[in-house]
C-alpha cells in the first residue's frame, strides 16, 4: 500500500558535516622568495611595477593594473602609518591559536613605509582609544622566525610624541 | 545589444535567519515556482538555467549539481556564476546576455543561500592561503576599516549613518519578502544596538539570511505578452586586484563602481543620475557604505552624502528612492542578493511592488557589490530600447 508523506509536527532534522581536512598549496615563485628573505633578513619586500611605479606588498608576479611583469624586489620600512582603524568587540578566531581571540582589540590598516598597498593587522596598544588615523606603528615579528605569514605578529602603536623624536633625528 | 530582453517575473522567498523546514533545494524550488507562477509559464517552457550560489559558504561541493534539479534543470544548459557577492548581478547579466544573443528566448536565473547551515567565515577567508587567512578579519572588520577612513575624510556622523538604516529597516516593513523590517526603528534605537566594531552597530549590518531569489528573463515575441516589461539597457560588470590592501581609500575611490556607473550611464544617456533615475536598488551590507555609493554612483557631490540622506530625498515618496525594498540591510542571503536587487527593481517596473511602489519609476538602477574587487551595475527602463 502506498502512503503519502506526512507533513509532521516534529522537529526538522539536520545533517551535520565536520570537516577536518587540510590542504597543501603551492604559493609561486614570488610568495616562495618572499617568505625566504623574510626569514633570512627580518625583512619584508614589496614587488615594484616599472610601468606606474606602484609597489605592492604582498609582492606578486604581474601588476594588474598595467599587466606587466614585475621582477624588482624593494625592501619595505619596519614602520609603518595607519591609514584607518577599528575597535573590534565581537569574537573572532585568532588564526594563530585557533582560538576566540580576547575582545576588544584594535584592527589597523597599515601602510608600510614604502608601500603603496595596505594590509589589515591587530594593533598592539595599551589603551584602544588612544589610536588615531596617522599614527605609527612598527612591525613586531614572530622569534624565531618561520618564514611564513604568521611571522607577523602585529603592529605596536608608537605614541606620537616618540614617534615623532625618532623622526626629527635627520 | 543584439535584440531587447525583459525580466517579465520575478519569485523570492521570505528571507529570515532560518529556514529549518526546507533544504537548499526545496528553498530555490520555492522562488522558481513563484517566479514562474509570476510570469504564467511553466518549467517546460524555460530554455536555459543560470544559478548563483557562493561558494564554502555551506560546506557544498557541486551546490549546481544538487540544486539544478529543483530549479527545474533536467535536459537543459545550466551553470553557475560565483563572484562573491556580486553573483547574484553577475548571474543576472549573463542571463540577460543569453536573451539577449538570441540563443534562448526564455532564461532562469536563480540564486540561493542558506546562511543558518554554518560556517560562512570560512568562504571569506580562504582567499590566497600563503597570506589572507591570518590577517583576516571578516566582513565587518574590514568594513569598519575602510569606513573610518571614508567617514573621517566626508566627515560622516554616526547618525546620518543610522539615518541609512532607518530607511531600510522601515522599508523592510512594508515588504513581505524581507528579513527584517520595523516600522518603529529610530536613530536612538540603531546607536544604542552593540557595538560590533567602531563605528559599525548591529543594526547598521546586514542579517545573514536563508533565502533564494529568480527571475524570469524573455526576448522576442514572447515579451508582447507582458504589460509591464522590464526591459534591460545595460549592464557593466568590473573585477579589481585581489587583496583588500590593494584599494587605495577604498570607500572613498572605489574604481570599480564608479567606472562601470559611468559605462552604464554613457550607454543609456544618463548625465544627471539623481534626477534622471527614479529608483535605485543598490547593495548596501553596511549603513555607511550606502553613502559612499550615494557619491560614487554620482548621487550627489563628494562629501555631502551625509546631507543627501539628511534630506529625505532617498526614501519612498522623494525624489530618487533608494533601495525601498529594505535592501541589503533587511535581507541578505548573498548567493541571492544580486538577484533580489535586479528583481526588485523588475518589480517596481512591473507596478507589483504594493506598499513600497514607487509612483512613476520607469528608469531604474541596480548595483552589486563583491568585496571591493567587483562591481556590477544594470539599468532598466519601462521604455522598450
Amino acid at each position: 500500500m502506498s502512503m503519502k508523506m506526512q507533513n509532521t509536527d516534529t522537529e526538522y532534522l539536520t545533517a551535520e558535516i565536520i570537516m577536518d581536512l587540510s590542504w597543501d598549496v603551492d604559493i609561486g615563485q614570488t610568495m616562495t622568495d618572499f617568505f625566504h628573505r623574510l626569514k633570512d633578513e627580518k625583512c619584508l619586500y614589496g614587488s615594484r611595477c616599472g610601468s606606474c611605479d606602484r609597489v605592492y606588498l604582498p609582492p606578486r608576479p604581474i601588476c594588474g593594473d598595467c599587466w606587466v611583469e614585475m621582477d624588482e624586489f624593494v625592501p619595505l620600512g619596519l614602520q609603518g602609518t595607519i591609514i584607518g582603524k577599528t575597535i573590534c568587540y565581537y569574537k573572532i578566531l585568532d588564526s594563530l591559536t585557533g582560538k576566540p581571540r580576547k575582545t576588544p582589540f584594535v584592527l589597523g590598516l597599515i601602510q608600510l613605509d614604502g608601500a603603496d598597498t595596505t594590509l589589515n593587522h591587530f594593533v598592539d596598544v595599551d589603551d584602544p582609544a588612544k589610536v588615531a588615523i596617522g599614527d605609527r606603528v612598527e612591525t613586531i615579528f614572530r622569534e624565531p622566525l618561520q618564514g611564513n605569514v604568521g611571522d607577523i605578529i602585529h603592529f605596536k602603536w608608537l605614541p606620537p610624541s616618540e614617534e615623532k623624536g625618532t623622526e626629527d633625528v635627520s | 545589444m543584439a535584440r531587447p530582453v525583459a525580466i517579465v517575473g520575478t519569485g523570492q522567498t521570505r528571507h529570515s535567519k532560518a529556514r529549518l523546514d526546507v533544504h537548499q533545494g526545496e528553498m530555490v524550488r520555492e522562488a522558481v515556482d513563484a517566479a514562474l507562477l509570476d510570469a504564467d509559464l511553466s518549467f517546460q517552457d524555460i530554455d536555459a538555467i543560470v544559478l548563483t550560489n557562493m561558494e564554502l559558504f555551506e560546506g557544498r561541493a557541486l551546490p549546481e549539481l544538487w540544486c539544478g534539479e529543483f530549479a527545474g534543470g533536467f535536459a537543459k544548459p545550466v551553470m553557475k556564476v560565483a563572484t562573491g557577492g556580486t553573483s547574484g548581478t553577475s548571474g543576472a547579466i549573463v542571463g540577460l546576455m543569453q536573451a539577449a544573443s538570441g540563443l534562448f528566448d526564455k532564461v532562469l536565473v536563480v540564486g540561493w543561500e542558506k546562511h543558518s547551515e554554518g560556517s560562512t567565515q570560512t568562504g571569506m577567508s580562504l582567499t590566497d592561503p600563503a597570506w589572507d587567512r591570518h590577517i583576516a578579519s571578516g566582513a565587518i572588520g574590514n568594513f569598519a576599516l575602510s569606513i573610518s577612513q571614508f567617514a573621517e575624510a566626508r566627515g560622516i556622523t554616526p547618525e546620518q549613518a543610522a539615518l541609512v538604516a532607518v530607511k531600510a529597516r522601515r522599508n523592510g516593513a512594508l515588504n513581505p519578502n524581507a528579513h527584517l523590517g520595523d516600522a518603529e526603528i529610530t536613530v536612538e534605537k540603531i546607536l544604542a544596538s552593540p557595538m560590533l566594531a567602531e563605528p559599525i552597530h548591529l543594526l547598521d549590518m546586514c542579517p545573514q539570511s536563508d533565502g533564494a531569489a529568480a527571475l524570469v528573463i524573455a526576448g522576442g515575441d514572447i515579451v508582447n505578452r507582458y504589460k509591464n516589461p522590464a526591459w534591460f539597457r545595460a549592464s557593466a560588470t568590473r573585477h579589481d586586484q585581489p587583496y583588500i590592501g590593494d584599494h587605495d581609500q577604498r570607500l572613498l575611490k572605489m574604481r570599480t563602481l564608479r567606472s562601470a556607473a559611468a559605462e552604464v550611464y554613457r550607454k543609456v544617456g544618463i548625465t544627471d543620475p539623481f534626477n534622471q533615475i527614479d529608483v535605485a536598488e543598490i547593495y548596501e551590507p553596511v549603513s555607511y557604505v550606502e553613502l559612499a555609493w550615494y557619491e560614487a554612483l554620482g548621487f550627489c557631490e563628494e562629501g555631502q552624502s551625509g546631507r543627501l540622506i539628511e534630506s529625505g530625498k532617498t526614501q519612498i515618496g522623494g525624489e530618487l528612492p533608494v533601495n525601498p525594498s529594505g535592501g541589503v540591510l533587511c535581507s541578505n542571503p548573498v548567493g541571492a542578493t544580486g538577484v533580489i536587487r535586479v528583481a526588485e527593481i523588475a518589480k517596481q517596473l512591473h507596478k507589483k511592488a504594493g506598499a513600497y511602489q514607487v509612483d512613476g519609476a520607469a528608469q531604474a538602477l541596480v548595483t552589486g557589490y563583491g568585496v571591493y574587487a567587483w562591481s556590477d551595475v544594470l539599468f532598466f527602463s519601462g521604455d522598450k530600447p
